[in-house]
């Protein structure tokens, strides 16, 4: 498991913090748990954890996929669903709808790489409505794909095609 | 739900199996994250939202044979002891206390199997059972889970099933076993443990009281990362990291009845304190307690070898305590009632 702060190495320190009987789970690398609670001052109730400075790091070193392209772009993706903006999700690191995912999916794949370890689910799929999911998902990888390979862009083509094998793996032999 | 009705409901993970009543593994559980694709999330939902999905959730759950024998219980019609006592069982989480009006407990009158609506997800599908059974607590779980993808769970061909918090994101499963380690505790071999489990995607951490110490030497191990695995892979991470624990907590108990004379000391102190102590902080009937299940395990010869450490160990729980007396009773109260009740439940006055 990463550092829930820097993201960059293990974590080695494991906090538990109650404040008003919610408690908390953090864990940290020595470097920030040391950093954390040498900022720690007498009198102050609790360290300072949020899980949007541990996003917030994050975000501000990765884009979405097509800045790290080239094609930087500075709008900040709001959800057209609920309207949660992606500031207001780096900072509760709570999502506010389904939608949310499609809304931030560029810019919370490199997140979920460090949380995880990995941004591919893998497992039971539920329903006929998934299986729509996965051929508009498709449907839409596929689309990316052409425009990577006829930009020459193909680094990005190749990431594109494995997940592509991965979800047409997904599929029921029927709708493949 | 009241109190009394919550007291005479069966407790299976604390009961143990008849022919071996102690064992390193207490209990496993698996929970899995699930929300209704139609409404946000609960954090960003209206009341009325919140309602109408515990109406999709009732309509579904009446209709499904699983939770043909469930109690549906109302946080807001319910009194804090009886809160307590459902915290206390492990049926419901304690952040599941704090929140809106449309929160509701649906619970298997086996013991079993929960459901809270509109926790942090709009379900929080748990199932508890005694002693290392994850495999089977995950088979119980997916089957409700099919049985209520009805419901039009919000899911994600790329990410899997949506959370609220990316750290549940995926599987939406969280696989923990409670362990009774009181010989690696006492061999102060924890810290390093709980670093190691880190680097595997896994936390081991004291199931009561804060930290790398736990009281009564009860630790859970659990899953941390939740996408990329499926939930067998999971789960048998799980498994495998609590029995490698029980390998390690057997050659420590070896070490430490070494020193037999020193322990034999501690642990008939222990039977003594539980049977004649006026008050008993929770700490103390916890560790008590701890030493008298270890002797059980290994075999020592008194007359602790009957004990009922389940039962006992709910009793003294202060929820529990403060429902045997019928009222809210202050701390130095608490501790009297605690001591009287661990006596009755020794048979001694």
């Amino acid at each position: 498991m990463l550092c829930e702060r820097c993201g960059k190495k293990n974590a080695e320190v494991h906090i538990r913090q109650s404040i008003q009987g919610v408690v908390s789970e953090h864990h940290l690398c020595k470097d920030c748990a040391r950093e954390l609670t040498s900022a720690w001052k007498p009198g102050s109730d609790f360290l300072e954890f949020s899980i949007g400075s541990f996003l917030e790091n994050l975000c501000k070193t990765l884009g979405p996929e097509t800045q790290q392209q080239g094609k930087a772009t500075s709008v900040v993706p709001s959800c057209p669903r609920c309207g949660l903006d992606f500031e207001s999700f780096r900072k509760t690191g709570r999502f506010g709808c389904a939608e949310c995912y499609q809304a931030f999916r560029e810019w919370i794949r490199p997140l979920f790489t460090r949380i995880h370890g990995s941004e591919t689910y893998r497992g039971p799929v539920p329903g006929t409505s998934a299986v729509h999911g996965i051929q508009d998902e498709l449907e839409r990888l596929k689309k990316q794909l052409k425009e990577a390979v006829s930009e020459e862009r193909y680094e990005m083509a190749a990431t594109l095609r494995d997940r592509i094998r991965i979800l047409e793996g997904r599929l029921p032999d029927e709708c493949g | 739900m009241n109190a009394d009705r919550i007291l005479n409901l069966p407790v299976p993970w604390v009961e143990g199996g008849q022919e071996n009543p102690a064992d390193v593994v207490i209990s496993s559980r698996v929970r899995l994250a699930r929300n209704l694709s139609r409404y946000p999330f609960v954090n960003r939902s209206t009341p009325e939202e919140r309602a109408a999905v515990l109406e999709a959730v009732r309509r579904a759950i009446e209709a499904e044979p699983l939770f043909r024998e469930c109690a549906w219980c109302r946080l807001s019609e319910m009194d804090p002891v009886s809160k307590g006592l459902l915290v206390e069982r492990r049926l419901m989480s304690p952040a599941f206390l704090q929140g809106s009006q449309e929160r509701v407990l649906i619970l298997d009158l086996h013991g079993i199997i929960s459901v809270m609506v509109n926790e942090e997800d709009h379900l929080r599908i748990q199932v508890l059972l005694g002693r290392m059974a994850l495999c089977e607590a995950l088979r119980i779980a997916s089957a409700i889970d099919r049985a209520l993808y009805c419901l039009d769970f919000a899911f994600d061909p790329e990410f899997g099933f949506l959370t609220s918090c990316p750290t549940n994101v995926g599987t939406g499963l969280r696989a923990s076993a409670m362990l009774h380690l009181p010989a690696l505790k006492s061999s102060r071999a924890m810290p390093e443990i709980i670093a190691q489990s880190g680097r595997l995607g896994l936390v081991v951490r004291g199931a009561y009281g804060e930290g790398t110490t736990s009281a009564g030497a009860l630790y859970q191990v659990s899953n941390q990362v939740t996408l990329g695995l499926t939930p067998e892979e999971l789960t048998e991470k799980v498994q495998a990291v609590s029995s490698r624990l029980v390998e390690q907590e057997a050659r420590a108990r070896e070490a430490l009845f070494n020193g037999r004379h020193e322990l034999e000391d501690r642990i008939w102190r222990a039977w003594g304190t539980l049977l004649y102590a006026r008050r008993l902080e929770l700490a103390e009937a916890m560790e008590c307690l701890s030493l008298l299940r270890m002797a059980q395990e290994a075999g020592l010869k008194g007359p602790f070898e009957k004990l009922a450490w389940g039962p006992l160990f709910l009793a003294i729980q202060p929820a529990h305590v403060q429902a045997r007396k019928g009222r809210m009773l202050t701390e130095e109260e608490a501790e009297t009632a605690r001591a009287e009740l661990v006596r009755e439940g020794l048979g001694r006055f």
